[in-house]
Protein backbone atom coordinates (compact mmCIF):
# COMPACT_ATOMS: atom_id res chain seq x y z
CA UNK A 1 0.00 0.00 0.00
CA UNK A 2 1.25 3.42 -0.91
CA UNK A 3 0.33 6.15 1.52
CA UNK A 4 -1.01 9.17 -0.29
CA UNK A 5 -2.31 12.08 1.73
CA UNK A 6 -5.25 14.26 0.66
CA UNK A 7 -6.22 12.12 -2.29
CA UNK A 8 -9.75 10.74 -2.45
CA UNK A 9 -10.01 7.06 -3.34
CA UNK A 10 -13.37 5.56 -4.37
CA UNK A 11 -14.60 2.03 -3.76
CA UNK A 12 -18.13 1.56 -5.20
CA UNK A 13 -19.66 4.67 -3.69
CA UNK A 14 -17.38 4.92 -0.66
CA UNK A 15 -14.79 7.70 -0.75
CA UNK A 16 -11.73 7.51 1.52
CA UNK A 17 -9.21 10.25 2.12
CA UNK A 18 -6.20 10.14 4.46
CA UNK A 19 -6.19 13.67 5.86
CA UNK A 20 -3.42 13.26 8.43
CA UNK A 21 -0.74 10.67 9.13
CA UNK A 22 1.71 11.22 11.98
CA UNK A 23 3.29 9.09 14.69
CA UNK A 24 0.52 9.98 17.10
CA UNK A 25 -2.52 10.51 14.89
CA UNK A 26 -4.02 9.05 11.72
CA UNK A 27 -7.14 10.74 10.40
CA UNK A 28 -9.24 9.25 7.59
CA UNK A 29 -12.30 10.90 6.06
CA UNK A 30 -15.14 8.58 5.01
CA UNK A 31 -17.78 9.74 2.56
CA UNK A 32 -20.79 8.01 0.98
CA UNK A 33 -22.06 4.54 1.76
CA UNK A 34 -20.31 1.62 3.43
CA UNK A 35 -22.03 -1.58 2.32
CA UNK A 36 -21.54 -5.08 0.97
CA UNK A 37 -20.13 -3.84 -2.32
CA UNK A 38 -17.23 -1.94 -0.72
CA UNK A 39 -16.78 -3.23 2.87
CA UNK A 40 -13.98 -5.61 1.94
CA UNK A 41 -12.06 -2.82 0.14
CA UNK A 42 -12.62 -0.48 3.07
CA UNK A 43 -11.40 -3.12 5.51
CA UNK A 44 -8.23 -3.80 3.53
CA UNK A 45 -7.53 -0.08 3.15
CA UNK A 46 -7.80 0.60 6.87
CA UNK A 47 -6.03 -2.58 8.01
CA UNK A 48 -3.08 -1.67 5.76
CA UNK A 49 -3.15 1.79 7.32
CA UNK A 50 -3.13 0.28 10.83
CA UNK A 51 -0.13 -1.85 9.85
CA UNK A 52 1.71 1.30 8.73
CA UNK A 53 0.78 3.27 11.85
CA UNK A 54 2.92 3.67 14.96
CA UNK A 55 2.13 1.59 18.02
CA UNK A 56 -0.08 3.50 20.45
CA UNK A 57 -1.24 6.15 18.01
CA UNK A 58 -4.82 7.32 17.46
CA UNK A 59 -6.86 6.26 14.46
CA UNK A 60 -9.71 8.70 13.86
CA UNK A 61 -12.41 7.91 11.31
CA UNK A 62 -14.19 11.10 10.35
CA UNK A 63 -17.72 9.89 9.56
CA UNK A 64 -19.39 13.25 9.04
CA UNK A 65 -20.21 12.39 5.43
CA UNK A 66 -20.82 8.67 5.83
CA UNK A 67 -24.57 8.32 5.44
CA UNK A 68 -25.12 4.58 5.37
CA UNK A 69 -23.46 1.59 7.02
CA UNK A 70 -24.65 -1.97 6.38
CA UNK A 71 -24.08 -4.94 8.66
CA UNK A 72 -20.98 -5.88 6.65
CA UNK A 73 -19.70 -2.36 7.33
CA UNK A 74 -20.20 -2.90 11.04
CA UNK A 75 -18.34 -6.20 10.73
CA UNK A 76 -15.49 -4.27 9.09
CA UNK A 77 -15.45 -1.74 11.95
CA UNK A 78 -15.20 -4.52 14.53
CA UNK A 79 -12.30 -6.18 12.67
CA UNK A 80 -10.54 -2.80 12.51
CA UNK A 81 -11.09 -2.30 16.24
CA UNK A 82 -9.61 -5.72 17.05
CA UNK A 83 -6.56 -4.90 14.90
CA UNK A 84 -6.18 -1.51 16.60
CA UNK A 85 -6.28 -3.13 20.03
CA UNK A 86 -3.50 -5.50 18.97
CA UNK A 87 -1.32 -2.46 18.22
CA UNK A 88 -2.44 -0.60 21.35
CA UNK A 89 -4.04 2.00 19.09
CA UNK A 90 -7.13 3.97 20.05
CA UNK A 91 -9.92 4.01 17.46
CA UNK A 92 -12.18 7.05 17.49
CA UNK A 93 -15.26 7.65 15.35
CA UNK A 94 -15.74 11.33 14.72
CA UNK A 95 -18.99 13.18 13.92
CA UNK A 96 -21.02 10.04 13.29
CA UNK A 97 -24.35 10.59 11.50
CA UNK A 98 -27.38 9.88 13.75
CA UNK A 99 -28.65 7.23 11.32
CA UNK A 100 -25.35 5.35 11.45
CA UNK A 101 -25.32 5.67 15.22
CA UNK A 102 -28.86 4.24 15.31
CA UNK A 103 -27.84 1.11 13.44
CA UNK A 104 -24.80 0.59 15.69
CA UNK A 105 -27.09 0.94 18.68
CA UNK A 106 -29.69 -1.35 17.18
CA UNK A 107 -27.17 -4.13 16.65
CA UNK A 108 -25.61 -3.64 20.08
CA UNK A 109 -22.20 -2.40 18.97
CA UNK A 110 -22.21 1.21 20.04
CA UNK A 111 -20.55 0.54 23.42
CA UNK A 112 -17.46 -0.93 21.76
CA UNK A 113 -16.60 2.28 19.93
CA UNK A 114 -15.35 5.63 21.18
CA UNK A 115 -17.36 8.45 19.62
CA UNK A 116 -15.99 11.97 19.49
CA UNK B 1 -48.26 -24.48 -18.91
CA UNK B 2 -46.47 -21.28 -19.95
CA UNK B 3 -43.34 -19.80 -18.42
CA UNK B 4 -45.33 -16.92 -16.92
CA UNK B 5 -47.62 -19.26 -15.02
CA UNK B 6 -44.69 -21.31 -13.72
CA UNK B 7 -42.82 -18.19 -12.76
CA UNK B 8 -45.91 -16.82 -10.96
CA UNK B 9 -46.14 -20.10 -9.02
CA UNK B 10 -42.43 -19.84 -8.13
CA UNK B 11 -42.92 -16.30 -6.88
CA UNK B 12 -46.00 -17.28 -4.88
CA UNK B 13 -44.26 -20.20 -3.17
CA UNK B 14 -40.80 -18.67 -2.83
CA UNK B 15 -39.06 -18.26 0.54
CA UNK B 16 -38.12 -14.73 -0.47
CA UNK B 17 -40.41 -11.74 -0.34
CA UNK B 18 -41.53 -10.57 -3.78
CA UNK B 19 -43.40 -7.31 -4.13
CA UNK B 20 -44.65 -4.62 -6.46
CA UNK B 21 -45.17 -1.11 -5.15
CA UNK B 22 -45.78 2.32 -6.52
CA UNK B 23 -42.97 4.85 -6.22
CA UNK B 24 -44.91 6.32 -3.29
CA UNK B 25 -44.76 2.92 -1.59
CA UNK B 26 -48.35 1.62 -1.89
CA UNK B 27 -48.17 -2.19 -1.91
CA UNK B 28 -49.81 -3.46 -5.13
CA UNK B 29 -48.64 -7.04 -4.82
CA UNK B 30 -46.81 -9.05 -2.18
CA UNK B 31 -46.37 -12.84 -2.06
CA UNK B 32 -47.33 -15.06 0.88
CA UNK B 33 -43.80 -15.11 2.32
CA UNK B 34 -43.74 -11.31 2.21
CA UNK B 35 -47.09 -11.07 3.98
CA UNK B 36 -45.86 -13.45 6.66
CA UNK B 37 -42.50 -11.66 7.01
CA UNK B 38 -44.08 -8.22 7.39
CA UNK B 39 -47.11 -9.52 9.31
CA UNK B 40 -49.74 -8.05 6.98
CA UNK B 41 -53.20 -9.31 6.06
CA UNK B 42 -55.16 -9.09 2.78
CA UNK B 43 -57.23 -6.38 4.48
CA UNK B 44 -54.08 -4.35 5.06
CA UNK B 45 -53.33 -4.54 1.35
CA UNK B 46 -56.90 -3.63 0.40
CA UNK B 47 -56.72 -0.63 2.69
CA UNK B 48 -53.64 0.60 0.80
CA UNK B 49 -50.92 -0.14 3.35
CA UNK B 50 -47.63 1.59 2.50
CA UNK B 51 -44.28 -0.16 2.53
CA UNK B 52 -42.79 2.97 4.09
CA UNK B 53 -44.37 1.99 7.42
CA UNK B 54 -42.11 -1.09 7.59
CA UNK B 55 -38.84 0.78 7.24
CA UNK B 56 -36.88 0.88 10.48
CA UNK B 57 -35.28 4.14 9.40
CA UNK B 58 -37.87 6.15 7.48
CA UNK B 59 -35.33 8.00 5.30
CA UNK B 60 -33.92 4.71 3.95
CA UNK B 61 -36.87 4.44 1.53
CA UNK B 62 -36.32 7.86 0.00
CA UNK B 63 -32.56 7.17 -0.38
CA UNK B 64 -33.38 3.86 -2.01
CA UNK B 65 -35.84 5.33 -4.51
CA UNK B 66 -33.29 8.02 -5.33
CA UNK B 67 -30.72 5.30 -6.11
CA UNK B 68 -33.26 3.42 -8.24
CA UNK B 69 -34.01 6.52 -10.24
CA UNK B 70 -30.34 6.95 -11.09
CA UNK B 71 -31.16 4.58 -13.94
CA UNK B 72 -29.30 1.40 -13.05
CA UNK B 73 -31.42 -1.62 -13.91
CA UNK B 74 -31.19 -3.48 -10.63
CA UNK B 75 -30.21 -2.03 -7.30
CA UNK B 76 -29.29 -4.29 -4.44
CA UNK B 77 -28.68 -3.31 -0.90
CA UNK B 78 -29.28 -4.17 2.73
CA UNK B 79 -32.71 -3.17 4.00
CA UNK B 80 -33.69 -2.70 7.65
CA UNK B 81 -37.38 -3.37 8.36
CA UNK B 82 -39.67 -3.72 11.34
CA UNK B 83 -42.78 -5.88 10.92
CA UNK B 84 -46.27 -5.49 12.41
CA UNK B 85 -45.24 -7.52 15.47
CA UNK B 86 -42.25 -5.28 16.15
CA UNK B 87 -39.66 -7.79 14.97
CA UNK B 88 -36.63 -6.17 13.37
CA UNK B 89 -35.58 -7.68 10.06
CA UNK B 90 -32.42 -7.25 8.03
CA UNK B 91 -32.92 -8.22 4.41
CA UNK B 92 -31.01 -8.29 1.18
CA UNK B 93 -33.10 -6.44 -1.41
CA UNK B 94 -32.92 -6.41 -5.21
CA UNK B 95 -35.24 -4.03 -7.03
CA UNK B 96 -35.78 -2.20 -10.25
CA UNK B 97 -38.14 0.40 -11.62
CA UNK B 98 -40.56 -0.45 -14.39
CA UNK B 99 -41.50 2.71 -16.27
CA UNK B 100 -45.09 2.80 -17.50
CA UNK B 101 -46.70 4.81 -20.23
CA UNK B 102 -49.23 6.14 -17.72
CA UNK B 103 -46.32 7.85 -16.00
CA UNK B 104 -46.95 5.92 -12.75
CA UNK B 105 -43.75 3.91 -12.45
CA UNK B 106 -43.70 0.71 -10.43
CA UNK B 107 -41.01 -0.82 -8.22
CA UNK B 108 -40.48 -4.56 -8.57
CA UNK B 109 -38.35 -6.23 -5.95
CA UNK B 110 -37.40 -9.18 -3.82
CA UNK B 111 -36.11 -9.35 -0.25
CA UNK B 112 -34.25 -12.25 1.36
CA UNK B 113 -34.44 -12.33 5.12
CA UNK B 114 -30.79 -12.50 6.25
CA UNK B 115 -31.42 -11.51 9.88
CA UNK B 116 -30.22 -14.84 11.32
CA UNK B 117 -27.12 -14.85 9.12
CA UNK B 118 -26.28 -11.28 10.09
CA UNK B 119 -26.94 -11.96 13.76
CA UNK B 120 -24.61 -14.95 13.64
CA UNK B 121 -21.86 -12.96 11.93
CA UNK B 122 -22.25 -10.01 14.24
CA UNK B 123 -22.24 -12.30 17.27
CA UNK B 124 -18.90 -13.66 16.10
CA UNK B 125 -17.64 -10.09 15.64
CA UNK B 126 -18.92 -9.19 19.13
CA UNK B 127 -17.18 -12.22 20.64
CA UNK B 128 -13.95 -11.29 18.83
CA UNK B 129 -14.13 -7.82 20.32
CA UNK B 130 -14.78 -9.16 23.80
CA UNK B 131 -11.96 -11.64 23.38
CA UNK B 132 -9.59 -8.85 22.29
CA UNK B 133 -10.59 -6.87 25.42
CA UNK B 134 -10.04 -9.86 27.67
CA UNK B 135 -6.68 -10.59 26.04
CA UNK B 136 -5.58 -7.01 26.55
CA UNK B 137 -6.64 -7.02 30.21
CA UNK B 138 -4.86 -10.33 30.74
CA UNK B 139 -1.70 -8.97 29.14
CA UNK B 140 -1.92 -5.78 31.24
CA UNK B 141 -2.41 -7.78 34.41
CA UNK B 142 0.45 -10.13 33.59
CA UNK B 143 2.87 -7.31 32.84
CA UNK B 144 1.75 -5.33 35.86
CA UNK B 145 2.30 -8.39 38.07
CA UNK B 146 5.69 -9.00 36.49
CA UNK B 147 6.63 -5.36 37.08
CA UNK B 148 5.45 -5.45 40.69
CA UNK B 149 7.37 -8.68 41.20
CA UNK B 150 10.46 -7.02 39.73
CA UNK B 151 10.03 -3.98 41.97
CA UNK B 152 9.58 -6.24 44.99
CA UNK B 153 12.76 -8.15 44.12
CA UNK B 154 14.70 -4.94 43.63
CA UNK B 155 13.30 -3.66 46.91
CA UNK B 156 14.41 -6.80 48.76
CA UNK B 157 17.80 -6.58 47.13
CA UNK B 158 18.16 -2.93 48.06
CA UNK B 159 17.17 -3.66 51.65
CA UNK B 160 19.71 -6.51 51.78
CA UNK B 161 22.50 -4.38 50.31
CA UNK B 162 21.68 -1.54 52.69
CA UNK B 163 21.87 -3.94 55.63
CA UNK B 164 25.19 -5.39 54.46
CA UNK B 165 26.65 -1.92 53.98
CA UNK B 166 25.36 -0.71 57.33
CA UNK B 167 27.33 -3.25 59.39
CA UNK B 168 30.85 -2.34 58.13
CA UNK B 169 29.72 1.29 57.93
CA UNK B 170 29.06 1.20 61.68
CA UNK B 171 32.62 0.21 62.63
CA UNK B 172 34.16 2.46 59.94
CA UNK B 173 32.35 5.46 61.44
CA UNK B 174 33.33 4.36 64.95
CA UNK B 175 36.98 3.84 63.95
CA UNK B 176 37.04 7.14 62.07
CA UNK B 177 35.85 8.92 65.21
CA UNK B 178 38.62 7.16 67.15
CA UNK B 179 41.21 8.22 64.55
CA UNK B 180 39.91 11.77 64.95
CA UNK B 181 40.45 11.61 68.69
CA UNK B 182 43.94 10.09 68.19
CA UNK B 183 44.91 12.87 65.79
CA UNK B 184 43.72 15.44 68.30
CA UNK B 185 45.88 13.80 71.01
CA UNK B 186 48.87 13.52 68.67
CA UNK B 187 48.49 17.18 67.71
CA UNK B 188 48.38 18.25 71.39
CA UNK B 189 51.49 16.16 72.17
CA UNK B 190 53.29 17.52 69.13
CA UNK B 191 52.46 21.09 70.20
CA UNK B 192 53.87 20.41 73.71
CA UNK B 193 57.05 18.82 72.28
CA UNK B 194 57.50 21.76 69.97
CA UNK B 195 57.16 24.19 72.86
CA UNK B 196 59.49 22.21 75.17
CA UNK B 197 62.24 21.18 72.75
CA UNK B 198 63.86 22.93 69.88
CA UNK B 199 62.96 20.51 67.13
CA UNK B 200 62.77 22.96 64.28
CA UNK B 201 66.10 21.63 63.00
CA UNK B 202 64.79 18.07 62.76
CA UNK B 203 64.48 17.07 59.14
CA UNK B 204 60.90 16.80 57.96
CA UNK B 205 59.37 18.57 60.98
CA UNK B 206 57.51 21.03 58.71
CA UNK B 207 56.03 18.12 56.81
CA UNK B 208 54.89 16.48 60.06
CA UNK B 209 53.20 19.69 61.13
CA UNK B 210 51.42 19.92 57.78
CA UNK B 211 50.35 16.26 57.96
CA UNK B 212 48.82 16.70 61.38
CA UNK B 213 46.87 19.75 60.22
CA UNK B 214 45.80 18.16 56.95
CA UNK B 215 44.80 14.87 58.62
CA UNK B 216 42.08 16.80 60.42
CA UNK B 217 40.76 18.13 57.12
CA UNK B 218 40.97 14.72 55.41
CA UNK B 219 39.15 13.14 58.29
CA UNK B 220 36.45 15.82 58.13
CA UNK B 221 35.88 15.00 54.45
CA UNK B 222 35.81 11.29 55.25
CA UNK B 223 33.20 11.86 57.93
CA UNK B 224 31.11 13.87 55.49
CA UNK B 225 31.32 11.04 52.95
CA UNK B 226 30.41 8.46 55.55
CA UNK B 227 27.45 10.56 56.67
CA UNK B 228 26.22 10.65 53.07
CA UNK B 229 26.57 6.87 52.75
CA UNK B 230 24.61 6.45 55.98
CA UNK B 231 21.85 8.73 54.64
CA UNK B 232 21.62 6.68 51.44
CA UNK B 233 21.47 3.33 53.25
CA UNK B 234 18.85 4.69 55.67
CA UNK B 235 16.80 5.94 52.72
CA UNK B 236 17.16 2.62 50.91
CA UNK B 237 16.04 0.73 53.98
CA UNK B 238 13.04 3.00 54.50
CA UNK B 239 12.19 2.98 50.81
CA UNK B 240 12.36 -0.73 50.24
CA UNK B 241 10.73 -1.91 53.43
CA UNK B 242 8.55 -4.69 52.05
CA UNK B 243 5.01 -5.15 53.18
CA UNK B 244 1.53 -6.23 52.33
CA UNK B 245 -0.27 -3.90 49.88
CA UNK B 246 -3.05 -3.53 52.43
CA UNK B 247 -0.59 -2.88 55.22
CA UNK B 248 -1.24 0.82 55.79
CA UNK B 249 0.10 3.04 58.50
CA UNK B 250 0.75 6.70 59.20
CA UNK B 251 3.34 7.88 56.70
CA UNK B 252 5.51 10.98 56.60
CA UNK B 253 5.20 12.07 52.96
CA UNK B 254 7.70 14.93 53.31
CA UNK B 255 10.39 12.59 54.70
CA UNK B 256 9.60 10.08 51.92
CA UNK B 257 10.17 12.80 49.31
CA UNK B 258 13.59 13.58 50.81
CA UNK B 259 14.47 9.86 50.85
CA UNK B 260 13.36 9.42 47.25
CA UNK B 261 15.39 12.43 46.15
CA UNK B 262 18.45 10.85 47.75
CA UNK B 263 17.86 7.56 45.91
CA UNK B 264 17.07 9.20 42.58
CA UNK B 265 19.94 11.69 42.75
CA UNK B 266 21.88 10.10 39.90
CA UNK B 267 18.89 10.63 37.66
CA UNK B 268 18.76 14.41 38.07
CA UNK B 269 21.93 15.80 39.62
CA UNK B 270 23.66 16.55 36.28
CA UNK B 271 20.61 17.98 34.55
CA UNK B 272 18.34 19.68 37.06
CA UNK B 273 18.17 21.56 40.33
CA UNK B 274 15.61 20.67 42.95
CA UNK B 275 13.31 23.20 44.57
CA UNK B 276 11.50 21.89 47.63
CA UNK B 277 8.47 23.58 49.08
CA UNK B 278 7.19 21.07 51.58
CA UNK B 279 4.18 22.24 53.53
CA UNK B 280 3.09 21.49 57.05
CA UNK B 281 1.13 18.33 56.28
CA UNK B 282 -0.25 15.66 58.57
CA UNK B 283 0.83 12.02 58.31
CA UNK B 284 -0.95 10.13 55.57
CA UNK B 285 -2.56 6.77 56.29
CA UNK B 286 -1.28 4.67 53.39
CA UNK B 287 1.01 1.91 52.22
CA UNK B 288 4.40 3.61 52.39
CA UNK B 289 6.17 1.23 49.98
CA UNK B 290 3.63 1.90 47.25
CA UNK B 291 3.73 5.67 47.75
CA UNK B 292 7.55 5.57 47.63
CA UNK B 293 7.25 3.87 44.26
CA UNK B 294 4.89 6.61 43.03
CA UNK B 295 7.27 9.36 44.22
CA UNK B 296 10.23 7.67 42.51
CA UNK B 297 8.34 7.24 39.24
CA UNK B 298 7.16 10.86 39.16
CA UNK B 299 10.53 12.36 40.09
CA UNK B 300 12.43 10.17 37.58
CA UNK B 301 9.82 11.07 34.94
CA UNK B 302 10.39 14.78 35.63
CA UNK B 303 14.15 14.25 35.20
CA UNK B 304 13.62 12.39 31.94
CA UNK B 305 11.37 15.19 30.64
CA UNK B 306 14.19 17.69 31.23
CA UNK B 307 16.81 15.32 29.82
CA UNK B 308 14.83 14.96 26.58
CA UNK B 309 15.00 18.70 25.83
CA UNK B 310 16.86 19.63 22.69
CA UNK B 311 19.07 21.64 22.97
CA UNK B 312 20.04 20.43 26.43
CA UNK B 313 19.75 22.94 29.23
CA UNK B 314 19.88 22.60 33.00
CA UNK B 315 16.34 22.42 34.30
CA UNK B 316 14.37 22.71 37.50
CA UNK B 317 12.24 20.17 39.33
CA UNK B 318 9.92 21.83 41.86
CA UNK B 319 8.22 19.69 44.45
CA UNK B 320 5.60 20.89 46.84
CA UNK B 321 3.21 19.43 49.34
CA UNK B 322 0.15 21.02 50.89
CA UNK B 323 -3.25 20.33 52.37
CA UNK B 324 -6.46 21.05 50.49
CA UNK B 325 -9.94 20.17 51.69
CA UNK B 326 -8.45 17.73 54.21
CA UNK B 327 -6.56 15.93 51.43
CA UNK B 328 -2.79 15.90 51.24
CA UNK B 329 -1.61 17.20 47.86
CA UNK B 330 1.70 16.35 46.17
CA UNK B 331 2.87 18.23 43.10
CA UNK B 332 6.01 17.91 40.98
CA UNK B 333 6.66 20.43 38.23
CA UNK B 334 9.39 20.01 35.64
CA UNK B 335 10.84 22.46 33.15
CA UNK B 336 10.49 20.05 30.24
CA UNK B 337 8.37 20.59 27.15
CA UNK B 338 5.02 19.59 28.71
CA UNK B 339 2.38 17.05 27.67
CA UNK B 340 0.48 17.52 24.41
CA UNK B 341 -3.32 17.56 24.61
CA UNK B 342 -3.57 14.56 22.29
CA UNK B 343 -1.89 12.22 24.78
CA UNK B 344 -3.14 13.65 28.08
CA UNK B 345 -6.08 11.27 28.19
CA UNK B 346 -3.98 8.16 27.76
CA UNK B 347 -0.84 9.00 29.65
CA UNK B 348 -1.93 6.78 32.55
CA UNK B 349 -2.84 3.89 30.22
CA UNK B 350 -0.68 0.78 30.56
CA UNK B 351 2.07 0.51 27.93
CA UNK B 352 1.68 4.09 26.80
CA UNK B 353 5.06 5.74 26.49
CA UNK B 354 6.57 8.57 24.52
CA UNK B 355 10.08 7.42 25.32
CA UNK B 356 12.30 5.71 22.78
CA UNK B 357 11.89 1.96 22.34
CA UNK B 358 13.65 0.21 25.19
CA UNK B 359 13.77 3.31 27.41
CA UNK B 360 10.35 3.07 28.99
CA UNK B 361 7.99 0.23 29.70
CA UNK B 362 4.94 2.50 29.61
CA UNK B 363 3.96 1.09 32.98
CA UNK B 364 5.32 3.65 35.43
CA UNK B 365 2.41 6.07 35.30
CA UNK B 366 -0.19 3.33 35.05
CA UNK B 367 1.23 1.83 38.24
CA UNK B 368 1.08 5.28 39.85
CA UNK B 369 -2.58 5.52 38.79
CA UNK B 370 -3.29 2.06 40.20
CA UNK B 371 -1.59 2.84 43.52
CA UNK B 372 -3.10 6.31 44.03
CA UNK B 373 -6.60 5.79 42.61
CA UNK B 374 -7.35 2.08 43.03
CA UNK B 375 -5.39 1.30 46.18
CA UNK B 376 -5.77 4.56 48.09
CA UNK B 377 -8.90 6.27 46.74
CA UNK B 378 -6.92 9.35 45.75
CA UNK B 379 -6.66 11.26 42.50
CA UNK B 380 -3.79 11.69 40.05
CA UNK B 381 -3.65 14.02 37.08
CA UNK B 382 -1.37 15.90 34.75
CA UNK B 383 -1.50 19.45 33.43
CA UNK B 384 0.91 21.86 31.83
CA UNK B 385 2.49 24.73 33.72
CA UNK B 386 2.38 28.27 32.38
CA UNK B 387 6.15 27.96 31.81
CA UNK B 388 5.58 25.04 29.47
CA UNK B 389 6.60 22.03 31.57
CA UNK B 390 4.39 19.32 33.03
CA UNK B 391 2.83 19.25 36.49
CA UNK B 392 1.98 15.84 37.89
CA UNK B 393 -0.20 15.98 41.00
CA UNK B 394 -1.81 13.49 43.29
CA UNK B 395 -3.96 13.68 46.36
CA UNK B 396 -4.31 11.19 49.16
CA UNK B 397 -7.39 11.29 51.31
CA UNK B 398 -6.71 12.82 54.70
CA UNK B 399 -8.75 12.80 57.84
CA UNK B 400 -8.31 9.11 58.60
CA UNK B 401 -4.97 9.22 60.30
CA UNK B 402 -4.13 6.22 62.36
CA UNK B 403 -7.17 4.23 61.28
Amino acid sequence: MELVLHEEIEYNGLFLNIEEFTDIKVLVHLKGRLETANSIHFLKFIIDLVDFSSVGCELILNMKELYYVSSTGIGAFTTILVNCKKKNMNLFMKDMQPKVKDILELLGFISFFKLI
Amino acid sequence: MGININFKRFVEKSNSMFYVTSLKGEILYINDFGKSLLGITPDDINSGINVQSFYLFSEDRADFIQDLQKGEIIQEHEIRLINSYGKKIIGHEQSYIVPRSSGVDLVYGSVNDISDFIELNLNTARLNLELADINQKLQDAYTSMAQQEKMATIGELAAGVAHEINNPLGFIISNTNSVGRYIKILTEIFTKIKKTYNINAVEGIDQLEFILTDLGEVLKENKDGLRRIATITDSLKRFSRMGDENNKSNFDLNQAIKDTLTIAKTQYKYIADIELNLGDIPPVFCNGDSINQVLLNLIVNAAHAIDSLDPKERGLISIQTSVKDADVVFQVTDSGSGISDSIKNKIFDPFFTTKEVGKGTGLGLSLCYDIIVQKHGGKIWVENSSQGGAIFSFTLPGGNYGK
